[in-house]
């Protein structure tokens, strides 16, 4: 049972067709196959465009596969799913309970303070208040995010700290699959190493991830295993 | 091959998954016509024909055969072009006209003990007066006109105490600290209390409306383009507003709104409507994303 993969990819394609321009076909990746096991860091690399972020796009369903299978052994079902075709209803539940995702970009409902966006998921899972926002304030404060911010609006806030509430919203309530896209982008080297290190934590507490990192150093620290990814396909390192 | 790393017996199957997700609300061939309507309506209408108006009885068919489920605490976002059927469809739900057919069943969670009894059946047959009971209990509105949905020759407090008198309330002390405690939580100055909100700005009178909706507690709350025509930092208040009703309430509400921006920041699905007709429906960042659709790419592509 513990070999059991939390995560496999199978023969997973995806093509967009874009209507108006008379039904043009764009190419997003093809034939992927991987697999990743509980607590396991799989690292995506590959040129530009080469279908890094649409794979793990596929992987939360923001995309829809064209062929293929995205097998996920879920806790909340208590079985394997294919991720790519349950109802969204499943996905729902499945992305409140279980998988995260962190883009390089925060979006959120203006006027909600910082220290609040980071504690909802933990509220919506019946995490007492006071302590939700205490655990979130920490969290943000070992992000080196200024203590004053934490009870103002993101939405003035500098890239670099809107990418700080980002990553906190979803490690606080620690996923069982944390999905990264360059989520360090705009952040300072101090900083980069102190969500590294967060993350490590989050490994060893059974966390698996797949994220893309643009910087060699980093996708090394961060990695077990990294698939090469070119023009859509998998390609042996 | 791939045999050997899982174990097919494990997957699960797409009934078991239905089990545990089961809807509160189901709505099934819910269909709208205005006019006659003939044998034709449904077959000369849609997206295909490109309209809405059946060219044999010259009906307009507002809704075509819709099939919405609604799950507990979920906010479903409902977009599309003007005159697709958004507002005939939160209206319907309301019971505020007939539906022409369709049926709509109840999940015995969400019905309360006087209307417990109508598990599985299709309350749109039921009497004008159940569906009045159904509605006073469960499902609260915001219109689109606030024309609609305010009295403006009665003050905004008198507003909500006729939706709680209609409720059963009968205690006059009691019926004003209700509104005043609603008037609080949607943030209208307590001292307009006694205004007509004729007087109040655009963002305030959907603000009191949203009051008059939660006034009896509902489990369903229907949002027909509540910041249309607000100015941004309005605009901001209020879906900060809807946003903390849904995660405090948990309330189960059907947003409609041009506004993609609304929908994404408030909807976990997305349904896209054309000419009356379900076009595409997903997850919202899919739908937003990933559409599917040559009309909801169209949608998309033009407003992001
Ligand atoms: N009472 C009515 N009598 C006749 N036709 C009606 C009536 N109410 C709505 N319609 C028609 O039904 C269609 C759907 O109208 P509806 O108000 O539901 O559109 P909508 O999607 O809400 O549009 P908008 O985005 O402009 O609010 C339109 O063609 C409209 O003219
Ligand atoms: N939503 C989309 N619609 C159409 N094409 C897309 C979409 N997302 C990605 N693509 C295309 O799919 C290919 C892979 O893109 P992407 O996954 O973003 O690459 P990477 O993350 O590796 O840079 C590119 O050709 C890109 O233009
Ligand atoms: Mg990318
Ligand atoms: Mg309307
Ligand atoms: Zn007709």
């Amino acid at each position: 049972m513990e070999n059991h993969y939390l995560l496999r990819l199978e023969h997973a394609a995806k093509t967009f067709v874009l209507h108006g321009l008379g039904g043009k076909k764009i190419m997003g990746f093809r034939d992927i196959n991987f697999t990743v096991r509980r607590g396991e860091s799989v690292g995506l690399a590959g040129p530009s465009g080469s279908g890094k972020s649409s794979i793990i796009k596929s992987i939360y369903r923001t995309y829809l596969l064209s062929h293929g299978h995205i097998w996920y052994d879920s806790k909340y079902y208590d079985g394997i799913v294919d991720i790519s075709k349950i109802p969204e209803r499943a996905v729902h539940l499945i992305r409140t309970n279980e998988i995260g995702y962190i883009s390089q970009f925060l979006r959120v409902i203006p006027r909600v303070a910082a220290v609040e966006i980071v504690a909802e998921p933990l509220i919506r899972n019946g995490v007492p208040e006071v302590e939700a926002k205490k655990v979130s304030s920490d969290l943000l404060k070992r992000l080196l995010l200024p203590e004053n911010l934490h009870d103002a609006y993101p939405s003035t806030f500098s890239g670099g700290e809107q990418q700080k509430i980002n990553i906190a919203k979803t490690i606080v309530w620690r996923p069982r699959l944390l999905l990264l896209d360059e989520p360090t982008a705009s952040l300072d080297t101090h900083s980069v190493s102190i969500v590294m290190g967060l993350l490590k934590e989050l490994k060893e507490g059974g966390t698996a991830m797949v994220g893309i990192f643009h910087d060699a150093q980093i996708m090394n620290d961060f990695a077990d295993t990294v698939y090469n990814i070119d023009r859509g396909f998998y390609v042996e390192q | 091959m791939t045999n050997n790393i899982y174990n097919p017996y494990l997957i699960r199957e797409d009934e078991k998954l239905k089990g545990l997700t089961e809807p509160y609300v189901s709505i099934q061939n819910l269909t709208k016509i205005f006019g006659p309507s003939c044998p034709m309506c449904i077959e000369q209408t849609g997206p295909e024909h490109e309209t809405n108006k059946c060219c044999t009885c010259g009906s307009i068919v507002a809704l075509r055969k819709i099939s919405i489920e609604l799950y507990p605490n979920e906010i479903l976002g409902i977009i599309g072009e003007s005159g697709s059927g958004k507002s005939t469809l939160v209206r319907l739900l309301h019971f505020d006209m007939d539906v022409t057919y369709g049926e709509m069943y109840l999940d015995p969670l969400i019905l309360c003990q006087e209307v417990i009894d109508h598990t599985k059946k299709d309350i749109f047959t039921l009497s004008a007066f159940e569906k009045r009971k159904i509605r006073n209990k469960l499902i609260g509105i915001v219109y689109q006109n606030p024309y609609m949905g305010l009295k403006m020759d009665i003050s905004c407090g008198g507003n909500i105490a006729e939706k709680l008198i209609e409720y059963g309330w009968r205690n006059v002390n009691a019926i004003r600290t209700r509104a005043m405690e609603l008037l609080n939580r949607t943030e209208v100055p307590i001292d307009r209390i006694d205004h007509s909100p004729k007087t109040f700005s655009g963002g305030m009178q959907q603000r009191v409306q949203i009051a008059k909706a939660l006034s009896t507690n509902p489990k369903i709350l229907l949002l027909d383009e509540v910041t249309t025509g607000l100015d941004l930092s309005v605009q901001a208040k209020v879906l900060d507003l809807i946003k903390k009703i849904q995660e405090k309430l948990k309330i189960t509400m059907i947003v409609v709104s041009h506004d993609l921006g609304v929908i994404r920041l408030l909807a976990t699905r997305t349904v896209v409507m054309k000419y009356g007709t379900i076009v595409e429906a997903g997850l919202t960042d899919q739908i937003l994303e990933d559409p599917q659709h040559p009309y909801t790419q169209l949608l998309v592509n033009s407003q992001l």
